[in-house]
C-alpha cells in the first residue's frame, strides 16, 4: 500500500499513528488524521513538550507517569485519557502502543469521546434500574439464562433468607426448587415474541428453602428477560390474607348495597301504590260506567286508556329496581351523568317526599358521557341523596331542599353535586365520614360513603365534601372523560 | 245514598291518583273538583260548599296532616279522608284522633272509599 493509501486509510478509521522518542514522548511524525483529532496543524505536534501540555490537567501526571513506566520497561502499553482541543473542548483518546528496545515508540491515538459518553450514560442507568429495583414493594429477582440469581434486591433476600451477596449467583432451583424449569417453559411459550410483549404468567405458589434450611410458601409471578426471567416474589401469607381482604372488601360492598337497596325496595313499593290506586280506582269507574244508562263509552274508553299508562309506569318502575339489583362484573360503558340522575329520582322520590324534602334538579345539558360502570354510579348517587335527606329531616329546616347539579370542568370531566340546606357537619365529622364503621346514624352501618368513595375513585374520579356557607353540605363528585368517551 | 249535589273535594299530587279518583267519584254520583297541593286548596276552594274532603299524606310542600292542622286552626269543620300509599301507623294514628273520619292505605277498593265518604256526609248531615 502506498504512503498517501495508508494515510486516507487511517484517516478514515479515525486514527492517529505515530512515532515518539522514547525518553520524551516528543512526537517524531503523526499521520495526517492527528490535524482532525485536537485542531491542531501536523508541525504543531512535532514541538517539543507537545504531547504533555495537551494532555487534560486532571489526567496529566498518571498519563505521564504511566506511559513511562511501561515505555521504560519495554511493555506494550493502553493508555484512557483525555486530550485538550484548539477549539476548547475535551477529547478522550485511547492511545495504545509497545515500546520494544528501540530508541522510538510506535502507537496509535483513537477519539473514544462517544464511547466514554455512552460508558457514562450507562452507568447512570443502570444506578437509575438499582435505585428502582430497591423501591419496589416485591421482592424482585432477576435470574440468568443458566439458572443463576444475576440481581437480587433486598426484599427478596430477605423474604428467601440470605443475605443477599450469597443469594447472587446461587441457582435458582436450590433457592426456589421448580422456579428454574417454569422459567425454561416460560421462555419455551414466549420465543419468538419480544420481551415486551411476554405476558406475565399467572402467580404460582412455590415452596422456597431459606439458607437455614426452614421453608416458606411463596406467590411467583415471572415473565422472561432476555435470555433469562425476572420474578416477582411475595409471601404467599401475605398475600392470601390480601386476597382474602379484597373479597371481604367486595361482599362487604354487596351487604351495604343490599341494606341500600332494602330501603329503597320498601320506597319503591310505597311509590308503586299510586298507579295501583289509579288503576284500581279507573278499573272500578269503568265498570260503574258500562251498568250506567246512556252511552259512556268514551268514558270507559278514557279510564282504559289511563288503566294501561299506570300499569306501564308502575313496570317502568319495577324494571328500574329490578337493573340495580343485577349482580355482574363491574363493566365500563359510555354513561350520561344526567340520564343517570333522571333515572334515580322515581327511586328516591317518594323517600325525600316521606321527609318533606324538595329534590331540585340544576343538569348541564352539554355534557359529554363519562365510561363507567352504570350500576355502581347510580349507588353512589342513591346513597348521597339519601345522606342529604337524612341531613334536611335532621335539620326541620323551614324549605328543606336537596339540589342535584352536574357541570362541565373543562377537559377534566364532570362534577356532579348534591347540595343540602341540612343539619351540616362538624370539622371532625367531616374528617371522617370516609372511614369504615364510622356512622353518625343510629341504625347506619357507616360503610355507604366508605363505598361510595371507592367506587368513585375506582373510576378515577374523586368525592368530598364541603361546607355550605348558608348551611348545609355540598357532595362533590369528579369523573374524568376520557377524550375519546364521546366519540 | 248521596244528594245530587255533594261536592268531593280531592287533594293529591299524583296525576294518575287525581283522574281516576275523580272518574270514580263521578261515576258514582258526585260532583268532584281536584287540586294538586294543600296551598291550592286553600287558595282556591270554598270549604263551605262541598260535602268532603279526601286528603293525600304525603305532598310536596304542605302534608296532608299540616293541612288538617290548618282546617283545625281555622275552625273549619269539613271532614277529612285521609288517603296514603305509605303505611305508618303513628301518622294514621295521629291524623284520626286530631278529627279524621277515616284513614284508607292506598290501593283501596272503591266500596272502602264510597262507604267513608257516606259516613262523612251522614256525619255532617
Amino acid at each position: 500500500m502506498s504512503e498517501a493509501g495508508l494515510q486516507d486509510l487511517l484517516a478514515a478509521v479515525g486514527t492517529v499513528a505515530w512515532e515518539a522518542d522514547r525518553a520524551t514522548h516528543r512526537f517524531l511524525s503523526v499521520s495526517r488524521h492527528a490535524a482532525d483529532l485536537l485542531g491542531y496543524p501536523v508541525e504543531q505536534w512535532l514541538e517539543d513538550g507537545f504531547w504533555k501540555a495537551r494532555i487534560h490537567p486532571d489526567d496529566q501526571e498518571e498519563t505521564v507517569q504511566r506511559f513511562f513506566n511501561s515505555a521504560g520497561a519495554g511493555e506494550h502499553f493502553e493508555l484512557d485519557y483525555r486530550m485538550c482541543a484548539a477549539h476548547g473542548s475535551t477529547v478522550w483518546v485511547r492511545e495504545v502502543g509497545s515500546a520494544g528496545s528501540a530508541p522510538t515508540v510506535c502507537g496509535a491515538l483513537v477519539d473514544i469521546t462517544e464511547l466514554k459518553t455512552l460508558e457514562h450514560r450507562l452507568g447512570a442507568s443502570e444506578a437509575h434500574v438499582r435505585a428502582l429495583v430497591e423501591c419496589v414493594s416485591d421482592g424482585l429477582l432477576i435470574v440468568s439464562s443458566d439458572g443463576r440469581v444475576d440481581l437480587a434486591n433486598a426484599l427478596a433476600a430477605t423474604l428467601l433468607g440470605y443475605p443477599r451477596d450469597e443469594l447472587i449467583g446461587q441457582s435458582i432451583d436450590n433457592v426456589v426448587p421448580g422456579l428454574g424449569s417454569t422459567g425454561r417453559d416460560l421462555r419455551g411459550a414466549e420465543r419468538g415474541s419480544t420481551p415486551e410483549s411476554g405476558a406475565m404468567g399467572p402467580s404460582a405458589e412455590f415452596l422456597a428453602r431459606r439458607k437455614d434450611g426452614s421453608k416458606i410458601p411463596v406467590a411467583i409471578t415471572i415473565a422472561p428477560l432476555g435470555a433469562g426471567f425476572y420474578a416477582t416474589v411475595y409471601d404467599a401469607h401475605d398475600r392470601r390474607a390480601e386476597l382474602n381482604a379484597h373479597q371481604l372488601e367486595t361482599e362487604l360492598a354487596r351487604v351495604s348495597r343490599a341494606a341500600t337497596f332494602g330501603e329503597l325496595a320498601a320506597s319503591l313499593a310505597h311509590e308503586l301504590n299510586q298507579p295501583l290506586c289509579a288503576i284500581v280506582s279507573n278499573g272500578r269507574a269503568g265498570q260503574r260506567l258500562l251498568l250506567q244508562k246512556g252511552n259512556r263509552y268514551k268514558e270507559v274508553r278514557a279510564a282504559l286508556t289511563d288503566i294501561v299508562q299506570d300499569g306501564k309506569r308502575a313496570g317502568a318502575m319495577i324494571d328500574k329496581l329490578r337493573a340495580m339489583f343485577k349482580k355482574g362484573e363491574p363493566v365500563h360503558e359510555p354513561v350520561s351523568m344526567n340520564e343517570l340522575v333522571r333515572g334515580i329520582i322515581p327511586l328516591v322520590h317518594s323517600d325525600g317526599e316521606r321527609r318533606q324534602a324538595h329534590l331540585r334538579l340544576d343538569l348541564d345539558p352539554r355534557l359529554p358521557p363519562v365510561l363507567g360502570d352504570q350500576i355502581q354510579l347510580q349507588q353512589v348517587l342513591v346513597n348521597l341523596i339519601l345522606n342529604a335527606f337524612d341531613a334536611v329531616e335532621s335539620a326541620g329546616t323551614d324549605s328543606p331542599e336537596v339540589v342535584v347539579g352536574t357541570a362541565g370542568i373543562g377537559e377534566d370531566g364532570i362534577e356532579l353535586t348534591v347540595r343540602d340546606n341540612g343539619i351540616g357537619m362538624d370539622a371532625e365529622t367531616m374528617g371522617r365520614i370516609f372511614d369504615a364503621f364510622y356512622t353518625t346514624k343510629p341504625d347506619g352501618l357507616g360503610m355507604g360513603l366508605t363505598i361510595c368513595r371507592t367506587i368513585v375513585e375506582a373510576h378515577g374520579g374523586r368525592l368530598w365534601p364541603t361546607a355550605n356557607a348558608e348551611g348545609g353540605v355540598t357532595f362533590h363528585l369528579c369523573i374524568p372523560c376520557p377524550v375519546n368517551a364521546a366519540a | 245514598m248521596p244528594k245530587p249535589t255533594s261536592l268531593v273535594y280531592v287533594v293529591d299530587d299524583d296525576l294518575s291518583v287525581r283522574r281516576s279518583l275523580q272518574r270514580l267519584l263521578k261515576s258514582s254520583g258526585f260532583e268532584v273538583q281536584v287540586f294538586t297541593s294543600g296551598q291550592e286548596f286553600l287558595r282556591e276552594a270554598d270549604q263551605s260548599a262541598a260535602g268532603c274532603l279526601i286528603l293525600d299524606v304525603v305532598m310536596p310542600g304542605l302534608s296532608g296532616l299540616e293541612l288538617q292542622q290548618e282546617f283545625l286552626a281555622r275552625g273549619y269543620k269539613l271532614p277529612i279522608i285521609f288517603i296514603t300509599a305509605h303505611d305508618n301507623a303513628t301518622v294514621q294514628r295521629n291524623a284520626l284522633s286530631a278529627g279524621a273520619h277515616a284513614f284508607i292505605r292506598k290501593p283501596f277498593e272503591d266500596l272502602v272509599l264510597l262507604d267513608a265518604i257516606y259516613l262523612a256526609l251522614e256525619s255532617e248531615a
